[in-house]
């Protein structure tokens, strides 16, 4: 299968089967990301779209180098990554970065901004003096427009705002002048009016220093906006993925169809949420039990949830295969689920094209 | 808020007066200011709002943060601390159970012990921090009724299970504590919790905003089913519109401390007045139909410590003039609309609205 971000570079970061088990206690494990494979371009923005649990910030931190992976692999620039000892570890933040979500907890408040973007240059940039790190760092913070550069690299974090925090910690993530960030939630503790201002910031970044760009989030409508292609998560396992736009216009899986038809809706004005209409399935069967259904641990992990499901999908668990030339979903049960995508694979054809 | 153990001193309520159908809003807010005293002055956190909330509506109350909503909810109760400091304002409320209007600034704390739950109830911001980690869902439920109602034990036990009933929480649940739910069942069992003595007003401040979206539209529709059974009156607070668009019959777009335009979600939606509104509706990703173009809002909110006179939004206002500066900020008529309730702060928006200010007789023909 070709991915839309295949189109734009070579793949920069790539994730093979990755696997991360917890141990939780009692000798049981927590499956908390399952043969997960993703490639990151240069220039281009994949996200990684899932509810809490899914298991979204284990990949983002797997691929950080902060945890090791139960199993898999994963490369940069086509070398395999061993982030083994401490100095291994710190070349491969030099070139992956993280943004975290919460830029009122990520940012040290007893440091100023001006730390906080000169440490990680000192780090990994020996060889600059103290001015050419003092230059950088206001070159940083005019990038993330953050200006005038010295008003704001003299304060603490209390005195800024959270969206002039988050453009701190962009400016720390780009000190390093990495290639591959990976922004975990990046904009979802601020407000929805500065939501999309921060997002046409990364885009601008992602475009300016040629960035292969993760995007992890909740929100499907602001991946339709600004990623090439969406992962959709669920479980620790990624149940469909493509290009971004046919992903929200055409979901194939259940779980993405249910995410689709969760968000909110303005044209829709007191529309399905009063009528109790929300199309065939979904948000209706869940709200009688349990609101989180834990997934199975056999079969398909959507099943217990899933308004097709199958005796198939209770046994076995499908694996991610081809729909389209570009995109694929795991579900036995396609034809019913998605039939006009379904009846395309067999024709051969792509509906989406 | 703290719950008195003791049996709460009722507010005037003769026998047989419940179920009188009481003409007008259920609460009204009036010119309502609230200022946070601080060393360097007053921080006008809510600046002359007015807000009627009528029975059994949804009225949505959006805003950024720091614009001063969760101020205003919580000061019409009565419930902010020093150093914030009503005033100015009145709030009155007409219950069904009550046999004339209360008048919520003059009631004296048992008084307000007695409003507050019993005929407003609040659904508190981020349900992962509002619940006692120590206790176990029953007794909290139990807590609340046996402060508010005069119930015994088992009453009350009942009624707790029948509550986890109606927010679709299985009863086993009862003797599980706060740790052992997951953020949804926490969110519930709050609502729960605030619908445990049959409020006329439930205020909802962000109740989803930590949910995902697939567990925030159960939520959401399941308080619209409830609203619809029970018959109470929303306040919702959020900052995210295009939940509001689709959940509110009414809402009100708050800024600065002030109310920008209230109007009815289709109004908002399709003939937004404000350029503040305006600028709201293109700021979110939209999920369906054509990829439409986005605009965030440049710029940060005023600081309300030194609010300078005329529009608040005037710095990020891309269609400000010179004139924005001597407006005073009231709500009045959009002049385009047939909904005479549609109102909005903005009286530039329309050349003709602005013509408006020279021709006083033209202005009066538009008078319903």
């Amino acid at each position: 299968m070709t991915t839309v971000s295949a189109v734009t570079g070579t793949p920069l970061l790539v994730a093979s089967n990755l696997t991360k088990d917890f141990r939780i206690g009692g000798g049981s494990h927590l499956h908390a990301v399952r043969d997960v494979s993703l490639a990151l371009y240069q220039g281009a923005v994949v996200a990684l779209v899932g509810e809490s649990g899914s298991g979204k910030s284990t990949v983002a931190k797997l691929l950080a180098g902060q945890e090791q992976p139960t199993a898999g692999t994963i490369s940069l620039a086509e070398k395999p990554v061993r982030v083994r000892s401490r100095r291994a570890f710190r070349q491969y933040k030099s070139e992956v970065q993280l943004v975290f979500q919460d830029p009122f907890a990520s940012l040290n408040p007893v440091h100023t901004v001006r730390y906080h973007v000169e440490r990680p240059l000192r780090l990994h940039h020996r060889e600059l003096s103290s001015e050419q790190v003092s230059e950088r760092a206001s070159a940083l913070m005019e990038q993330v427009r953050l200006t005038p550069a010295d008003t704001f690299l003299a304060k603490y974090p209390h005195e800024l705002s959270g969206g002039q925090r988050q453009r701190v910690s962009f400016a720390r993530a780009l000190a390093a002048n990495p290639r591959v960030l990976l922004a975990d939630e990046p904009v979802s503790m601020l407000d929805v009016s500065i939501r999309l201002e921060m997002l046409s910031l990364l885009d601008d970044l992602r475009k300016r220093f040629q960035l292969a760009l993760l995007y992890i989030t909740h929100d499907i409508a602001s991946a339709r906006y600004f990623a090439d292609e969406i992962l959709v998560m669920y479980a620790g396992q990624i149940v469909e993925r493509g290009p971004a736009e046919d992903i929200t216009q055409q979901p194939a899986h259940p779980y993405t169809q249910l995410l689709v038809r969760s968000a909110p809706d303005p044209d829709n004005l007191g529309g399905a949420l009063r009528d109790g209409g929300n199309g065939a399935v979904g948000v209706s069967q869940l709200a009688s039990g349990a609101a989180v259904v834990d997934a199975a641990e056999t079969g398909c992990p959507f099943s217990p949830r899933c308004p097709f499901v199958a005796d198939r999908c209770r046994a076995e668990a499908p694996p991610l295969l081809p729909v389209t030339a570009t995109r694929a979903a795991a579900c036995w049960r396609l034809d019913v689920a998605a039939p006009s995508l379904a009846a395309a694979r067999e024709g051969g054809e792509d509906p989406t094209s | 808020m703290t719950i008195k153990r003791d049996d709460p001193v009722p507010l005037q309520r003769p026998d047989g007066a419940d179920g009188i159908a009481v003409g007008g809003p259920v609460l009204s807010i009036h010119d309502l200011s609230i200022a946070y005293r601080t060393p360097a002055g007053d921080v006008r956190a809510v600046n002359q709002v007015s807000l009627d909330l009528h029975a059994g509506e949804v009225v949505g109350l959006v805003g950024e943060s720091g614009s001063g909503k969760s101020t205003l909810a919580y000061g019409a109760c009565r419930l902010l601390r020093a150093p914030a400091v009503i005033t100015g304002g009145s709030v009155t409320y007409r219950g069904r159970r009550m046999p004339r209007p209360v008048d919520v600034m003059q009631l004296t704390p048992e008084q307000l012990t007695s409003l507050r739950w019993r005929e407003i109830a609040i659904v508190f911001q981020s349900a992962m921090n509002a619940l006692n980690p120590v206790l176990n869902v029953a007794d909290q439920l139990e807590d609340v009724i046996r402060a508010h109602l005069r119930l015994t034990r088992q009453q009350a036990a009942d009624k707790a299970a029948g509550l986890l009933d109606l927010v679709g929480i299985s009863r086993a649940r009862l003797r599980s504590y706060p740790h052992e739910l997951s953020g949804g069942m926490r969110q519930r069992v709050m609502i729960a919790m605030a619908l445990a003595t049959d409020p006329e007003i439930v205020i909802m401040d962000e109740p989803t905003t930590a949910l995902d979206v697939v567990i925030q539209r159960e939520i959401l529709k399941q308080i619209l089913e409830l609203k619809n059974e029970l018959g109470f009156a929303i306040l919702f607070i959020t900052h995210d519109l295009s939940l509001l668009l689709e959940l509110a019959d009414r809402i009100a777009v708050m800024y600065a401390g002030q109310l920008m335009e209230v109007g009815t979600a289709a109004e908002i939606h399709h003939e937004p007045s404000h350029p503040y509104t305006k600028r709201l509706l293109r700021s979110f990703p939209s999920l369906r139909g054509p990829r439409k173009e986005l605009a965030g809002i440049p710029g940060t909110p005023p600081n309300l410590l030194s609010l300078p006179p005329g529009c608040p939004f005037l710095p990020r206002c891309t269609e400000g003039t010179d004139a924005c500066r001597e407006i005073d900020v009231t709500l009045a008529r959009v002049r385009t609309s047939a909904d005479p309730s549609h109102v909005t702060a903005c009286p530039f928006v329309l050349p003709d609205a602005a013509a408006e200010v020279d021709s006083p007789q033209e202005a009066s023909e538009v008078t319903p």
